[in-house]
């Protein structure tokens, strides 16, 4: 045993214990670890959520202007309007970009949310045995006080109980609890709440709140801007809501038009396909986003409403029919931008971009159906239930505008609470 | 069927690894259990950060995760 203690130091044989486990169970799942001594300015790279800026809206509205001279927006005026030497399915194309942000930023939220939850699961961490464990560490060049909190051990009680959400009515008591802290000031960075993660139908899911702009400063310099997302479901009834309720941004050239409230809705269905037949597990997407009072010549001043919603097979080749709108003061677009131009069904596959100004007969076969189809109500239903309450008041699908802009109460739990040591 | 079982018995390997791994000190009679839950801790902070760069695979079952084509 002598010997043994001589060979081995007590913290250096964990690390090594643990590095093992990880880097095969990183093996074995495709990723890749590896622990070695980072030069400066080479530390990890800082966790990447790509998120949704509506420039490119904006980018499209400013091409409705002929030469510079504001224009009144009139009912097919886009093949008039277009950015000099823009060829038209670029134009097009342009359109849609927001569409494509917004399930960009949604993925991104599901990966750190996977990411999160298998790094939890794969730590062997979360056994039966009640837990509480916190330790300090260096994640991208910024130090944070890091807790874990297993089987109702969370201190105080009120951090895991009776906890609320904007996805969900009502409180939900959650067993265990993940937490980041920056650690020169405290302030809380990240938290998640769950039951099971091995089976979240039949707990209370799981709760992720964040502060992109401390996880990720590129993304927004807002450390007040509190993204939540909420898990519910099993497969393939997965249900996901991400929310945030105050700026991306609050100052430099992207302040003026950011978005400073939203909420994404995922959902796995069963689709109906133009045509005839069923696409079972495909995804149903919801999205209203408010940005900051402005003005946008010929379209009004204040706050812009965007409304987006799109069926989409998850199966090869992810054949997606969408359609959106967007209107100021007013989340109720009625597929329309500016309460004028229709850009209709757009389409688009696994290569990207395909067409739009689609008319529900005019969507292709194969397309998930704009119309009701085989139980699915469609993709034109699907945005119809924008603005509205969804499947219930203060559930995981309420969309409706009064609801969108009291997001800004999102908030950790407890607030500001502090890490303790 | 077989292929399941392999699974099964994968998981099950690795997860005994890893309980191993993160066990032994304490079989050497070596160990602060403490010190070695927050180091696991530690490591389990930079695992997540050191993969969160890569794309959505959905590996925990729990997330929806947007397939190619929309999203860019």
């Amino acid at each position: 045993m002598k010997s043994i203690s001589l060979l081995f130091t007590r913290r250096r044989t964990a690390l090594t214990s643990a590095v093992l486990g990880l880097v095969l169970i990183a093996a074995y799942f495709g990723l890749s670890i590896r622990l070695e001594t980072l030069a400066p300015g080479a530390e990890p790279q800082a966790i990447s959520v790509p998120v949704p800026e509506l420039q490119p809206v904006f980018d499209v509205l400013a091409a409705y202007q002929n030469g510079g001279t504001p224009v009144v927006f009139a009912a097919n005026d886009r093949k008039q309007f277009v950015i000099a030497g823009a060829r038209e399915l670029e134009a097009a194309e342009s359109s849609w970009g927001f569409v494509r942000q917004s399930a960009t930023w949604a993925n991104g939220n599901s990966q750190l949310a996977d990411n999160l939850i298998v790094s939890l699961k794969n730590s062997g961490l979360l056994t039966n045995s009640t837990t509480q464990l916190s330790t300090t560490t260096v994640l991208s060049g910024v130090t944070y006080k890091v807790k874990l909190e297993t089987n109702n051990t969370c201190n105080p009680t009120t951090s895991c109980q009776n906890i609320t959400s904007s996805a969900y009515s009502g409180t939900k008591t959650f067993s265990h609890r993940f937490k980041l802290w920056r650690a020169n000031d405290n302030k809380d960075v990240l938290e998640m709440l769950f039951d099971d993660i091995d089976s979240p139908a039949t707990g209370d899911g799981v709760l992720l709140n964040y502060r992109l702009g401390i996880i990720n400063s590129s993304l927004a310099n807002n450390e007040n801007l509190i993204v939540e997302s909420y898990i519910s479901g099993a497969s393939p009834n997965r249900r996901q809501t991400y929310s945030w309720g105050a700026a991306f941004w609050t100052s430099g050239s992207q302040a003026a038009t950011s978005s400073d409230r939203g909420r994404v809705v995922l959902e796995e269905m069963t689709v109906g396909l133009k045509g005839g037949g069923t696409s079972s597990g495909a995804l149903c997407v919801r999205i209203a986003v408010r940005t900051v009072s402005q003005t946008i010549t010929g379209c009004g001043t204040g706050p812009f409403y965007y409304a987006l919603a799109y069926g989409q097979k998850t199966v090869s080749n992810f054949e997606t029919t969408a359609l959106s709108g967007f209107k100021v003061n007013d989340l109720a677009t009625g597929g329309l931008v500016c309460g004028v131009l229709n850009l209709g069904f757009g389409t688009f596959n696994g290569g990207g971009f395909l067409a739009d100004g689609l008319t529900s007969s005019t969507v292709p076969n194969g397309f998930p159906d704009p119309s009701v189809n085989g139980g699915y109500p469609g993709v034109q239903a699907l945005f119809n239930k924008i603005n509205t309450s969804g499947s219930g008041a203060n559930g995981f699908d309420d969309l409706q505008q009064s609801k969108i802009d009291g997001l800004n109460t999102i908030a950790f739990h407890p607030v500001a609470e502090a890490p303790g040591f | 069927m077989k292929k399941t079982l392999l699974h099964k018995l994968s998981i099950g390997l690795l997860s005994a690894v890893l309980l191993l791994g993160a066990g032994n000190c304490a079989w050497l009679g070596l160990g602060e259990d403490e010190d070695d839950d927050n180091d696991l801790l530690s490591l389990l902070a930079l695992f997540w950060v050191a993969n969160s760069s890569s794309g959505c695979q959905n590996q925990s079952g729990l997330v929806i995760c947007i397939p190619p084509g929309v999203r860019q």
